[in-house]
């Protein structure tokens, strides 16, 4: 018999090692998340996908991106102190940035209008939440180029002296913002980013003189993937141009 | 080594702490903690070497840990064989040559004399009778001398983990040896790591972090997790305002720390402890570094302690100035030269901590407690204290009371009794409330003071048992504690989690708004939400009891902020503008303190009395403090 867990008073399976995030996301119930990105490892810091656990682990509230799903578990999505706690969260989120589109989707989502925020504060104009997801996604996928600096209110995410010149230019830390505050533009043969002043140069493709990826990046799949280091100092087109020509000839 | 070796070393290190603790002539000790230092203790040592020479007096000159009544440092010991030992409180370098030439007077000199001890008894060792000492010194001796058990400071104390502190030199191996000290590592070497934490686990000892969590419970669950290297750490990362027990233990006897760690690493197979130390106190860092260097030159650290099979070595590492650091995952981050950030648990660092491998993190006391337990089994140790607390607790006590110090009583005294009967009394203002736990702790109003200490007493007043006492008279504000606590915990929290970095924050804004004036009622009940948020939401220990503090001082003084919020009046004379001070000139004495204690000129003598100028009054309300019969009151800004 496959084993299950009780979400707000359903019944439904999970895999061995699943969350119980996961499992109300793959069955449709809406947990808020912050923090949380599928493709990085749960890290429990914005706390809006708390869940009441009644039976099973140890009873009060629990970050569902980290609780393990197991047999005999009983949690609810929706009780009192859930939506009064996940409130308050939202409301402290939206006081500091009033004006921040994805947080306003979120509020939305769990049914709080910002009107109704009892607090007032001074009202910053920043879009970063200090999610982590770009600290974490180039610590798992990167080079560590970034990290929080400073403690507490002041808490920020820069790239410390130093780091700069080590960024691949991956790119994986803007793809899991979101907010979209993490932003690099293309300039002339340079990707940058201006928020932690990084700058990385572009490889330009020896046949069409395009500017396709990062050097770095080209560099370290080159030395990883030695058979491809032909073919990946092309850009994608003139390398498809140049397999047909060769597969033709 | 065969035990007969052993037993030879033991004795011979015995033998020699023996002579070195009572010597023949006089020996004269300075308490050298960082509250007798801070109190000049090292003049006052310096002098006194001066002063043997200058007077050419034989006697030998040592140096001790805190005994606990930091009140009255410097504390001088003066040792006369066959007489017993004087204890002196408050010597200046100033007073020295007065002491010195009495001794050489033959006169024991009475100014500053506080008491007199006539016998040692050490926990772990026979007693010492002090005046049978062989052939004593003929001394005069005043009449009428108190003994120090008479003192109300000791009397109803129960020295367990501060038992040497102020009586041997913190880094002589050989007097903490003939203190009956490294005998229990000697016994649990003997003993199948299985008992050593079943010896601890019945004796209901938990940790005095404060969360009291079972330590028998914890060293099972780390011998439980698998791994070849396992490693054991003291948490000496005390932050919490006003605490200073852990640095008094550590600075007055490191062996007996140092010794609970080699039995702990014994139990659950550690091959090294690391002590986790504050970076602020680098008199016990320093004072641990030789004495683990002394314990290793004697083969009670290090490889193949006492020729067993057993090699364990701690080393100290210095944390770097965040409070954070002090819950055990930001701990293990911090060794390990991450950002000190807790991170979520489970895995809890019994099953994987540093550098991934079991680890056991428990307290100072927690470890100072380890060798007695062994050594006098664990019956013992549960016949001190509460049904589910055991055995004694230390706490630093300090605020509105007459003598602060570092006291240890057993589970299950009255805090009552520790503030009024050890320490003294809060004094002319009278008792308001009682602060325990620090930032994560409660104020307890005097309708509760009289409770007995036990975890599970003050987790239900919503106070805590980790921190020091601090001691509240009536002339505190609540409003402005509470304040006084969130700056603490906004300054350190680590940011990582929204609640409390965020949460922190907004009830800090709101606590200033109510200090200063510009409350409303309905910040009572955002408060009341912002905490609940906290306390259930945080990631970590610091962020779910930062509001602990703000929601005691709720529960129990909200007339206080309701009479800040609604009549914009401070009753206690503490925020600024929320009041106007008045002399009751019927009851005025013309003393005139409060005229020169005013900070800005306000107070002038007129025919009928003193008056305030008004308009000159800054309202720091130090008249209000000064007037010695309380003829000085605040006032609403109306009336």
């Amino acid at each position: 018999m496959a084993k299950t867990i009780s979400i707000d008073m359903r019944e439904f399976e999970f895999d061995a090692g699943e969350t119980v995030l996961s499992v109300a996301k793959r069955n449709g119930i809406f947990i808020p998340t912050l923090c949380y990105h599928e493709a990085l490892k749960p890290y429990g810091a914005c706390r809006l996908c708390l869940v009441e656990v009644l039976e099973g682990d140890k009873p009060g509230l629990h970050a569902s991106c980290l609780l393990s799903a197991k047999q005999g578990l009983v949690v609810l999505t929706v009780s009192d102190l859930v939506l009064k706690v996940r409130g308050v969260l939202i409301q402290l989120l939206l006081k500091r940035y009033p004006k921040e589109k994805s947080l306003m989707d979120i509020a939305k989502a769990c049914g709080i209008e910002d009107s109704i925020s009892t607090l007032t504060g001074e009202h910053q104009e920043k879009a970063c939440l200090l999610c982590g997801r770009c600290v974490r996604a180039c610590e798992e996928m990167g080079r560590s180029v970034i990290g929080f600096v400073s403690r507490g209110s002041e808490r920020a995410v820069d790239a410390p002296i130093g780091s700069h010149k080590e960024c691949l230019g991956c790119r994986a830390c803007e793809n899991v913002c979101p907010t979209g505050v993490v932003r690099f533009s293309l300039h002339d043969g340079v990707i940058k980013n201006d928020l932690w002043d990084i700058t990385v140069d572009m490889a330009v493709c020896p046949i069409c003189g395009r500017s396709f990826a990062t050097v770095p990046l080209i560099d370290k799949v080159k030395t990883e993937l030695e058979a491809l280091s032909e073919a990946i100092s092309m850009c994608p087109a003139c390398r498809r141009a140049e397999l047909l020509k060769r597969i033709c000839v | 080594m065969e035990q007969d070796t052993i037993s030879a070393k033991y004795n011979e290190l015995k033998e020699k702490g023996l002579l070195s603790l009572y010597p023949k002539g006089i020996k004269i000790t300075v308490g050298m903690s960082t509250c007798g230092i801070v109190a000049g203790a090292d003049k006052t040592y310096e002098t006194f070497g001066q002063g043997l020479s200058d007077l050419n007096l034989e006697a030998r000159l040592t140096k001790t840990g805190c005994l606990g009544l930091c009140e009255e440092e410097p504390l001088v010991y003066i040792l006369v064989e066959g007489k017993g030992r004087y204890i002196y409180g408050r010597i200046g370098p100033g007073d020295v040559y007065a002491l010195l030439s009495g001794l050489k007077n033959k006169k024991i000199p009475k100014q500053n004399l506080l008491c007199k001890v006539r016998e040692d008894k050490p926990l772990l060792g026979g007693a010492v009778n002090i005046e049978e000492l062989k052939q004593g010194i003929e001394l005069f001796e005043p009449p009428g001398l108190q003994d120090i058990k008479a003192l109300p400071f000791f009397a109803r104390q129960m020295k367990i983990a501060t038992r040497n502190s102020g009586l041997i030199d913190p880094i002589s191996l050989e007097e903490y040896v003939a203190m009956g000290g490294y005998e229990a590592l000697k016994k649990a070497l003997l003993m199948d790591p299985e008992d050593i934490i079943e010896t601890v686990m019945l004796s209901g000892l938990r940790g005095r972090g404060g969360a009291g969590f079972p330590t028998g419970a914890k060293w099972h669950l780390t011998r439980q997790s698998e791994g070849k290297e396992k490693y054991v750490i003291c948490n000496a990362d005390e932050g919490n305002p006003g605490a200073y027990m852990d640095r008094s233990i550590l600075e007055g006897d490191p062996f007996s720390v140092l010794e609970g760690m080699t039995i702990g690493g014994y139990a659950m197979g550690a091959q090294k402890g690391i002590i986790y130390l504050r970076e602020e106190y680098p008199l016990a860092a320093s004072i641990l570094n030789e004495a683990i260097k002394r314990a290793m030159d004697q083969g009670f650290l290090g490889e193949h302690i006492l020729g067993g099979d057993f090699s364990f070595h701690i080393e100290v590492i210095k944390g770097h100035r965040a409070y954070v650091c002090g819950e055990e995952t930001a701990l293990i981050a911090s060794i390990e030269g991450k950002m000190g950030e807790p991170r979520p648990r489970p895995p809890f660092p019994t099953e994987k901590g540093l550098h991934g491998r079991p680890t056991c993190i428990n307290n100072v006391q927690t470890w100072a407690y380890v060798p007695p337990i062994i050594a006098l089994g664990h019956e013992w140790f549960r016949s001190i204290g509460t049904e589910y607390s055991k055995g004694t607790k230390v706490f630093s006590v300090v605020g509105d009371v007459q003598k602060s110090g570092v006291v240890e009583i057993p589970m299950g005294t009255p805090i009552g009794d520790i503030v009024n009967g050890i320490c003294g009394g809060p004094g002319p203002w009278g008792l308001k409330a009682v602060e325990m736990g620090g930032p994560g702790g409660g104020f307890l109003p005097v309708s509760l003071v009289n409770m007995p200490v036990s975890y599970e007493g003050l987790l239900e007043v919503g106070a805590a048992l980790g921190a020091g006492l601090v001691v509240l008279g009536q002339n505190r504000c609540m409003v402005d504690m509470a304040l006084h606590f969130m700056e603490f915990a906004v300054k350190e929290s680590c940011g990582k989690c929204l609640p409390c970095r965020e949460g922190t924050l907004e009830i800090l804004r709101i606590l200033r708004d109510i200090a200063e004036g510009r409350g409303v009622l309905a910040d009572l009940r955002v408060l009341e939400d912002l905490s609940t948020a906290l306390k259930y939401a945080s990631l970590c220990g610091l962020g779910q009891t930062a509001p602990n503090p703000i929601m005691s001082a709720l529960k129990y003084f909200k007339e206080e902020f309701l009479a800040h919020i609604s009549h914009k009046f401070c009753p206690a004379g503490v925020c600024k503008g929320l009041f106007r001070v008045k002399i009751d000139r019927y009851n005025c004495n013309n003393c005139g303190e409060c005229m020169i204690v005013c900070s800005n000129q306000a107070i002038s003598k007129t025919n009928n009395g003193y008056d305030i100028d008004v308009i000159k009054c800054n309202g720091c309300g130090n008249c209000i403090y000064i007037c010695p019969i309380k003829a000085i009151k605040p006032i609403r800004n109306e009336d």
